[in-house]
């Protein structure tokens, strides 16, 4: 099983679009793909056509309760390939239940082991903020991917970004390898040319070379309740993520 | 004054981390049941387990500078001990060699030698190849070996220091000799240049 991590201490820079894209694409490339909903606004999982505020079962439960099993608390979505953990704001109480609890960052990474074979892909779709959550989703992934959007605020969040991976690298006495991934780019705008040019020249080894373009038919599939590559295959944006698989995994065959 | 408060935040944010990611000992009740099971009764196994054997390059013994390069996409790199220099793909008068293998471009001459030139990505993963015209695609050549053979590639795209602990050492090398392992952090691909070129010559 593949784990991605998909995070950004910054929001709305397209972490849940970029999470459940590249879980469309992969669905129809036949993987079993399950979603992990880290973030207590819930934005995937609602996207999915659950209630947040109603989840019963989910990642909530996996963190509250010691002896959890990850197995029953998982959820079926609208498409057969992928299955999801659900999110719910109760989530955003964690830090303060189990405060720091030595190794709670370590929960996720121990549970899903037991479903290491039922799936393919495992991708975990973070909230914007350095927490017990987004700790756990770096510790139990093999990838992260940053999404970041063509503007300058946005990059300054990158720099925090890449400071806390190295802290949490230094913790953890290892490295996690990751790729930056331009979102929401307008070609037709001078911001999102020159904060392009910015990302090439200061975090060029990290950077995925091409681009997320901005494309309003991701609203659309959101509202949709489908990934975007199920209700439109050949939009630009849909094309743009295929390119983004592909480079990663032209990057891990050799590997 | 600005550095101090970083640094103090920095330092709240580490002892955060650190505990978050400790590594706890399983609890009593939990360790209990290991115990009960370990104390099985079977003999102990006899046989032996193989050891792995981290293969690493004596140009990786202590700190060193890698060559990192693109070819096709693809994030390569050499130990820049083991490179020769750099030409600029448009500098070169390539003499093809046709009847040879799809990855062998042609000859260069260089400095009075004659430099083989390879195209990487195709040499590395043959059904990957076709992404793009080579003329549009290359860029640079990078020179190994004494400057007996070049690789073809896209673009240079620095040069990283690195440790031992920085780079995940293979440790079965039957499958592709010439992957020494991955630099970590940048998912990127090491190559053993002495086994690369060994690789090379026999084809
Ligand atoms: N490439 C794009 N083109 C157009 N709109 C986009 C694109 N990517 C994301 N959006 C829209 O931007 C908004 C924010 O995106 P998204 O929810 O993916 O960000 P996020 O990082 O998950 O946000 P949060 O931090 O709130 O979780 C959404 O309405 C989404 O539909
Ligand atoms: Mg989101």
């Amino acid at each position: 099983m593949i784990v991605w991590a998909i995070a950004n201490q910054k929001g709305g820079v397209g972490k849940t679009t970029t999470t459940i894209s590249l879980a469309g694409i992969l669905a129809q490339q036949e993987k079993r793909v399950l979603l992990v909903d880290l973030d207590p606004h819930a934005s995937l999982t609602a996207y999915l056509g659950y209630q947040p505020d109603e989840v019963e079962s989910g990642c909530y439960s996996l963190f509250i309760d010691k002896k959890a099993h990850i197995k029953p608390l998982i959820n079926k979505t609208a498409f057969d390939q992928i299955d999801i953990l659900c999110g719910s704001p109760a989530l955003a109480t964690l830090e303060r239940q189990m405060g720091t609890r030595p190794g709670k960052g370590l929960v996720l990474q121990q549970t899903i082991k037991e479903v290491e074979s039922d799936y393919d892909y495992l991708l975990i779709d973070c909230p914007p903020i350095l927490g017990l959550l987004m700790v756990n989703a770096l510790a139990a992934c093999n990838l992260l991917l940053i999404p970041v959007q063509t503007e300058f605020l946005a990059i300054k969040g990158l720099e925090r970004m890449e400071r806390t991976l190295t802290m949490i690298n230094q913790s953890r006495k290892k490295s996690l390898p990751y790729i930056i991934v331009p979102t929401m780019f307008d070609r037709r705008t001078r911001a999102s040319v020159k904060a392009l040019r910015v990302l090439r020249d200061n975090f060029t080894e990290h950077l995925w070379k091409k681009v997320i373009p901005i494309d309003t038919l991701f609203r659309e599939a959101s509202q949709a309740g489908k990934p975007l590559s199920f209700m439109t295959p050949e939009a630009k944006g849909v094309i743009a993520f295929r390119a983004l698989l592909n480079s990663i995994t032209v990057q891990s065959r050799v590997l | 004054m600005e550095f101090k408060t970083q640094t103090a935040q920095q330092d709240v944010l580490k002892v955060y981390l650190d505990s978050l990611l400790q590594e706890v000992l399983p609890e009593v009740d939990e360790l209990k049941s290991v115990v009960k099971e370990e104390v099985s009764p079977e003999p102990a196994p006899t046989i032996s387990v193989p050891v792995k054997k981290v293969v690493i390059p004596a140009w990786a013994t202590t700190e060193f500078e890698s060559l990192l390069f693109t070819a096709g996409g693809l994030k390569l790199s050499i130990p820049l001990v083991k490179s020769n220099g750099i030409l600029a793909w448009d500098s070169v008068d390539l003499t093809p060699m046709p009847g040879h293998k799809l990855w062998y471009l042609g000859i260069i001459s260089h400095q009075g030698k004659h430099v083989k030139v390879i195209d990487v990505l195709n040499f590395v993963t043959p059904s990957s190849y076709k992404v793009k015209p080579l003329k549009d695609r290359l860029q640079n050549i990078v020179l190994i070996e004494d400057a007996n053979w070049g690789l073809a590639c896209d673009s240079i795209t620095g040069t990283l220091a690195l440790q031992r602990d920085g780079v995940r050492w293979r440790t079965n090398r039957s499958k592709r000799p010439w992957l020494a392992g991955t630099v970590i952090e940048q998912m990127c691909a090491l190559i053993d240049t002495d086994e690369f070129v060994r690789l090379l010559s026999n084809n």
